[in-house]
């Protein structure tokens, strides 16, 4: 098995190097047949991808411990679920997901353009390729990075050394592939981008080409993102769920600028400009997806989640320094084609605010980068290494995020070109009024939390103004169609999928802003040694020491203390903290239990105890408003998909709008 | 409309000013040295740095249920050089000593004067440990 999955590898490199050249003779000699076999290329490289990926699951699967990976990171006991997850656990797995994403994602675009866009298309494939032909040969030259790299010949293991039990979680098995899924997708959108460039095609059409793609990244990015503060939060036990590090600044920079590209792409449909920006845009996300697989695989940063030195750094620099450089150089060389007709019109327009939108949002993943590269570029540029750490992060996001916050708000209220301020003044009433309210009652029962008056406010006045949007357009179908108010509702959303799919996002930005302030501006953590009986008391809940019991089973020896939560006397429920040590991997484990409601978590866990005496050192946090994070990101997946979902009106404007431009010959 | 893309430009500065002032304080305020232990040993007593190294193992004490616990870590590149850490807080799952594989250690605190580094930060080699199967792997 091992066989047939490097010699798949091996083809992989062969075809995304054919694929890379292939496209390009087409170009040259206008030859069909050379576009045919260009197009080939990428179906093989998704079989071969395929069938290597299949070789790697079967090894895992039937525990061919003479493979190093499966011999890593499974072990007999292993449940197939999580057996199937070990195939993302480690380093050359990861590589290998990312390739056969890549594969299948390409295949499919080859597929969707079999008659459009047939002008780009070969330097799409090309450059979908070159991608391609990194990874390949990542695995197959670095034997690190190999999956089906061999233990010493006459060696069988009977067991492997196991997955790591925090990985054995169902967050853990899905984010690692919804974040690939959201990283490879930013991929088509780059190399549509750099095909306009090369063909000098420089209309809106690799946008609206794209449109789908990058929504459909940027919502498994948006998953990927939240699952994984949802698992730092649910297992590792320290309370909290976002803690700025190296690793998960990686996977949040390519989201913010992702999340930035889709706006601005709006204003460029629109309004034809920003176009130079908007390929600025595309070309750092996607660099940015690059530098975060990186980030997680070279060590070049202490984090959580990689220590040390590895192999692959130098690789994917260089990669990445190649992207730059030819990307940036292409957009040079096209500038003064990329002049916009239009210009802004006035500081007070829709425009404006998308305009501002993106600034901060790119000012966001500067910062970010900024101090992800701190200690890196001080050490280079001083001798001494300095790192910032979490409160460097929050200092910054939080004044930024606020003045997005606003800016979503008061976006819908403001009229494209130019605002009167009679019109906005009137449309901005009802939100503020709504703001103040809220803040009044806030006030009046006690809060001094400035940031988090500011941020409870601005959610109040931005779920008002977008609900008015929903409201107001519901009751002008009323009087037209005479549907009740529910019905047109439902019918305006299906009819304006992108507008209202937008919509809901920005509410579910708005619940997760909302469970971020409350849970950093209201936390409150006690941790104590009690005893049977005893109990600690924090922010008005007692948590009190019920019973402790322990055992052991084969792989592990459990130790768990079940406490009775209770506030003022009024019982909540219990929960059961535990300490796990799994034998093989000698490996301590602490398990967290919740108390969840929709105000707060009750976050208990077990730090310490002793066997002896049943003494325990237990942890409480109040997290105020957590549950509003996993709402608020679920409702913007939700968004996102009906944003996404295939419209055929938009499909016939845009059948439409590509035959205008080839006609005006502008692609 | 020349006055008018400066006025944007003039905006768009001041914005993108306001959020470098933000950083510049920001980093300022929150930055950390960080040292090896070597390094440590010669700067002598000093607040609010962060030091990296490898645990001594068998050095590792647990006084009781809820103490703080006690370690020495070591610095890879010269191993003589050892540091007496004394840690309150969790202790994180991944901090385990394994005599086969030394355990890299990051602690954030204080280097007081008796030579002992009181940390209130810990942070140990990964649980998703990319690096050392693949180093291992790579023979190094």
């Amino acid at each position: 098995m091992n066989q047939i999955g490097y010699s798949a590898l091996l083809l992989t490199v062969v075809v995304s190097a054919f694929g890379l050249v292939a496209p390009l003779v087409a170009v040259r000699t206008g030859s069909r047949g050379w576009m045919r076999s260009a197009e080939r290329s990428v179906y093989a490289l998704a079989a071969a991808s395929a069938v290597a990926s299949a070789a790697l699951v079967y090894a895992l699967m039937t525990r061919d411990y003479t493979n190093e990976y499966v011999y890593s990171y499974t072990s007999n006991d292993l449940s197939w679920f999580y057996t199937l997850s070990a195939f993302w656990a480690g380093n050359s797995g990861s590589m290998l997901l990312w390739l056969v994403i890549l594969g299948a994602f390409s295949a499919v675009v080859v597929w969707q353009n079999r008659v459009k866009n047939r002008e780009i298309l070969p330097y799409v494939i090309s450059i979908l390729m070159a991608v391609a032909l990194f990874f390949a040969l990542i695995m197959t030259v670095s034997r690190g990075s190999n999956p089906f790299a061999t233990v010493p010949a006459g060696v069988f293991p009977d067991n492997g050394s196991g997955l790591n039990p925090m990985l054995e979680n169902p967050g853990m098995v899905v984010h690692p592939v919804t974040l690939y899924l959201g990283y490879v997708g930013f991929a088509i959108p780059y190399a549509f981008a750099m095909a306009a460039l090369i063909t000098r095609r420089l209309g809106d059409f690799w946008i609206r080409s794209t449109r789908r793609w990058t929504i459909f990244a940027w919502i498994f990015l948006t998953i990927g993102n939240i699952m994984g503060a949802w698992w730092a939060y649910v297992t590792l036990g320290w309370g909290g769920y976002w803690a700025w590090d190296p690793v998960e600044n990686a996977s949040f920079m390519p989201w913010v600028t992702g999340t930035a590209f889709l706006h601005s792409v709006m204003i460029q449909e629109k309004k034809d400009m920003l176009k130079v920006w908007n390929i600025v845009l595309v070309v750092f996300t996607f660099s940015l997806t690059i530098f975060g697989t990186f980030l997680t695989r070279s060590g070049i940063i202490s984090s959580v989640h990689s220590f040390g030195q590895s192999s692959l750094g130098p690789f994917f620099l260089g990669f990445l320094g190649l992207i730059l450089v030819f990307s940036l150089n292409l957009l040079f060389s096209r500038l003064d084609m990329l002049k916009s007709r239009n210009e802004l019109d006035s500081f007070v327009s829709r425009e404006s605010t998308f305009l501002l939108n993106n600034l901060l949002l790119v000012g966001m993943a500067v910062t970010v980068l900024w101090g992800v590269l701190f200690p890196i570029i001080s050490e280079a540029a001083t001798g001494n290494k300095v790192t910032v750490g979490p409160p460097f992060f929050d200092q910054v996001m939080a004044p930024i995020g606020l003045v997005l916050m606003f800016i979503t708000g008061i976006c819908p209220l403001i009229a494209w070109r130019r605002a009167t301020l009679a019109n906005l003044g009137k449309n901005i009433m009802v939100p503020t009024i709504a703001a103040i309210v809220v803040l009044a009652v806030l006030i009046v029962t006690g809060m001094r939390h400035t940031y988090a008056l500011i941020s409870f406010t601005l959610c109040a006045f931005v779920v008002t103004t977008v609900l008015m949007e929903f409201v107001r357009g519901a009751w002008v179908r009323r009087e037209m169609t005479g549907e009740n108010l529910v019905k047109a509702l439902g019918s305006l959303i299906w009819r304006n999928k992108r507008r209202y799919g937008g919509y809901i996002v920005h509410i579910g930005v708005i619940f997760l802003l909302f469970g971020v302030t409350g849970s950093y501006a209201f936390k409150q953590e006690l941790s104590a040694t009690i005893t049977k009986g005893e109990s600690i008391e924090v922010g008005g809940y007692e948590v009190t020491y019920d019973s402790f019991d322990s055992y052991d089973t084969n792989e592990k020896s459990v130790g768990r203390v079940t406490f009775t939560v209770t506030q003022g006397g009024r019982f909540l429920g219990t929960v059961a903290p535990s300490k796990e040590y799994y034998f093989a991997k000698d490996q301590p484990w602490t398990r967290v239990d919740r108390n969840v409601t929709l105000a707060r978590d009750v976050y208990v866990s077990l730090l310490e105890y002793s066997a002896e005496t049943g003494e325990a050192n237990v942890d409480v946090r109040i997290n105020p408003l957590v549950s509003w994070l996993w709402i608020g990101g679920f409702v913007m997946v939700l968004g996102g998909i009906i944003a996404i979902w295939p419209d055929k009106r938009d499909a016939k404007r845009l059948a439409a709008r590509y035959e205008r431009q080839v006609r005006l010959h502008e692609i | 409309m020349r006055s008018k893309k400066l006025k944007f430009l003039v905006g768009g500065i001041v914005i993108v000013g306001a959020i470098a002032t933000l950083a510049f304080f920001a980093v300022r305020e929150n930055m950390v040295y960080y040292y090896t232990v070597t390094e440590l040993a010669t700067k002598g007593e000093s607040e609010n740095v962060r030091v990296a190294g490898d645990l001594v193992s068998g050095t590792l004490v647990k006084a009781g249920v809820g103490e703080p616990i006690e370690f020495e870590i070591y610095d890879k590149e010269a191993t003589q050089n050892t540091l007496f850490v004394k840690y309150t807080g969790a202790v994180p799952d991944t901090f385990v000593d394994d005599p086969n594989q030394p355990v890299e250690v990051v602690v954030e605190g204080d280097f007081l004067k008796d030579g002992t580094f009181a940390a209130d930060f810990l942070m140990a080699k990964c649980p998703s440990k990319y690096e050392s199967e693949e180093s291992a792997a790579d023979g190094k």
